[in-house]
């Protein structure tokens, strides 16, 4: 009896101890095989859409070919890539090259700031043609510990904001959904919003309780409030830094454009024209609650 | 109710077809098996690698474990039978380490492992896990080593067992319960490790179920069936473990709560 329950407690462990060896043999180390051609480390924001990774491989394929590297990209969700990149920079075990939605603001400027990253004026020399002045501007950077200006990042994307709206929606709130008749002045623009979401609300609140009006991301932890937040500073005609670089926060007619900006913000969430879950949402849930099924 | 209902809506969503998914219900009227059949032959590009993360997920997990107890043992048993100057210091500060989160450290971390060289393996994942783990494996077994007579220890002295007879014949013997309990724990703690996992893990066949579940959310339509597909598999092992040593876990679990025993 003793020797059965002996053998009862030590079979699981032999079992695990077999499986395991099996496992860490080959796992412990070097999860990449060892290639006779370079290594190419790519860190990439993992895309919005299927095509956009299909795209990314497809391109790294053809350089692979092109220059007999041998590219390992890594897809990572840009939640979780920013702090990774930011990991590896303080670590100074970089991947040779790593694209995130938060670079240009959150990590490039503060990194070139500190010396940590190449210039890469050489390649932007190369790809100049091919690029439009206002895009160049997001790599052309401050190096404090060497004291200059340089290209220290290398801009591949650009976005330009929109609205999208529900047609039939706006039709049922007994608004004109042509794209010609929505007002396109500020105030008369986010009003013509206001009053769909009223329209709808009055005509069935079961139904329409929680449609919103305006999707307008508010997190800090989405690059969208940013942008939105740099746009409508243009609209009240403001400005934190001019393109010398110079910090002009604190001039009466920026501080003054500022305020009515966080006020035009927070006025939209305050009046409960923009879901409340705003605060916390992520680059993606404006588009996620946008598309399945209209909720703002 | 709050337990059950997410598990069971779950299961519920991984059997919903596409067509129906954003149509509120209790229960699957049509339920189907696509998702899960799409997941295992990684039909969709977001469970392209599916196969080879269970393998990462549970090797990362199996490496731990092996380390935790194996650290957990030893560090009690020293702590517990063996008098030295400090041991009570020692001990008292086994769970000092969980006074900072462990996202507080993953810099500092990620820092440690890139001048050690282990970046681009698994070894850096399994470390910060030990890390982890390992204090409260210490604290749990040290507590049941203590419960346990020194008489026992002093008569197998003399029949001339040594510290290693006393370890292997008497101590891990006689603690084997929270031995299970602690295994269990540290398996499960690293199988479901996102944080260290995103940052030391690169490459898409390197990943562990975690992360690539994580990918899911970055996507502006995800496939809400196919992630809770793939959830239900992913908590079949530690289903399968619970129920392997729930005897040896329910014994261990309730190790120290009655004074003596």
């Amino acid at each position: 009896m003793a020797t059965r329950g002996l053998w009862l407690w030590r079979a699981p462990w032999i079992a695990a101890l077999c499986l395991g060896l099996a496992l860490i043999g080959p796992g412990l180390m070097g999860v990449a095989g060892a290639g006779e051609k370079p290594k190419l480390v790519v860190w990439w924001n993992k895309g919005y859409y299927k095509e956009e990774d299909e795209g990314m491989q497809k391109i790294a394929a053809e350089f692979a070919r092109e220059k007999n590297v041998d590219p390992e990209i890594t897809f990572t969700i840009q939640d979780d890539l920013g702090p990774k990149i930011i990991s590896a920079l303080i670590a100074r075990r970089v991947p040779d090259v790593a694209f995130c939605f938060f670079n240009d603001f959150h990590i490039s400027p503060k990194f070139a700031w500190d010396g940590k990253l190449a210039d890469v004026s050489d390649v932007i020399a190369e790809l100049k043609p091919r690029y439009l002045d206002a895009h160049m501007k997001t790599g052309w950077l401050f190096n404090k510990a060497e004291n200059k200006w340089a290209y220290y990042a290398i801009p591949i994307e650009a976005q330009a904001l929109g609205s999208h709206y529900w047609k039939d929606l706006v039709q049922e709130a007994g608004l004109n959904p042509d794209p010609k008749k929505i007002p396109m002045t500020w105030n008369e623009h986010w009003a013509f919003w206001k009053k769909v979401q009223d329209n709808l609300r009055k005509k069935d609140p079961a139904k329409y309780g929680k449609v919103y009006g305006i999707g307008m991301t508010s997190s800090s932890r989405s690059t969208d409030t940013i942008y939105d937040f740099e746009q409508y500073l243009l609209a009240f005609h403001g400005e934190v830094v001019t393109p010398e670089g110079k910090l002009v926060v604190n001039e009466p007619k920026n501080r003054e454009a500022i305020t009515k900006v966080l006020a035009f913000f927070t006025s939209i969430y305050k009046e409960g024209y923009a879901p409340p879950d705003t605060l916390t949402w992520t680059d993606a849930d404006n588009n996620l609650i946008h598309i399945p099924d209209g909720q703002a | 109710m709050w337990t059950l209902f997410p598990a069971y809506y779950m299961l519920t969503l991984s059997l919903v077809p596409e067509e129906d998914l954003f149509k509120p219900s209790l229960y699957v009227a049509h339920p189907a098996i696509t998702n899960y059949a799409n997941t295992i032959r990684q039909s969709n590009y977001l469970v392209s690698t599916f196969w080879i993360q269970p393998y990462n997920s549970v090797s990362i997990a199996l490496m731990t474990t092996v380390a935790v107890v194996v650290v957990g043992t030893l560090g009690s048993f020293a702590l517990a039978r063996i008098r030295f100057r400090g041991s009570r210091i020692i001990s008292s500060m086994t769970l000092f380490t969980y006074i900072i989160p462990s996202s507080f450290l993953s810099i500092p971390f990620f820092k440690l492992m890139a001048d050690y060289d282990p970046l681009g393996t698994k070894l850096p994942v399994v470390l910060a896990m030990i890390t982890f783990a390992s204090p409260y494996a210490v604290c749990i077994l040290w507590d049941y080593g203590r419960t346990v007579p020194p008489d026992i220890d002093e008569a197998a002295a003399i029949d001339g067992a040594g510290p290693l007879a006393l370890f292997f014949r008497i101590y891990l013997p006689l603690i084997m319960p929270p031995l299970f309990a602690i295994a269990t724990y540290a398996f499960l703690y690293s199988w479901n490790e996102y944080l260290y996992a995103v940052l030391f893990l690169s490459g898409e066949t390197h990943i562990t179920i975690p992360v690539a579940m994580g990918n899911f959310l970055a996507t502006d339509s995800p496939p809400w069936n196919l992630l809770m597909a793939e959830s239900v598999l992913y908590s079949i092992p530690p289903v399968i473990l619970y129920y392997c040593f729930r005897r040896h876990l329910l014994s261990g679990l309730v190790t120290g709560a009655v004074a003596g025993t």
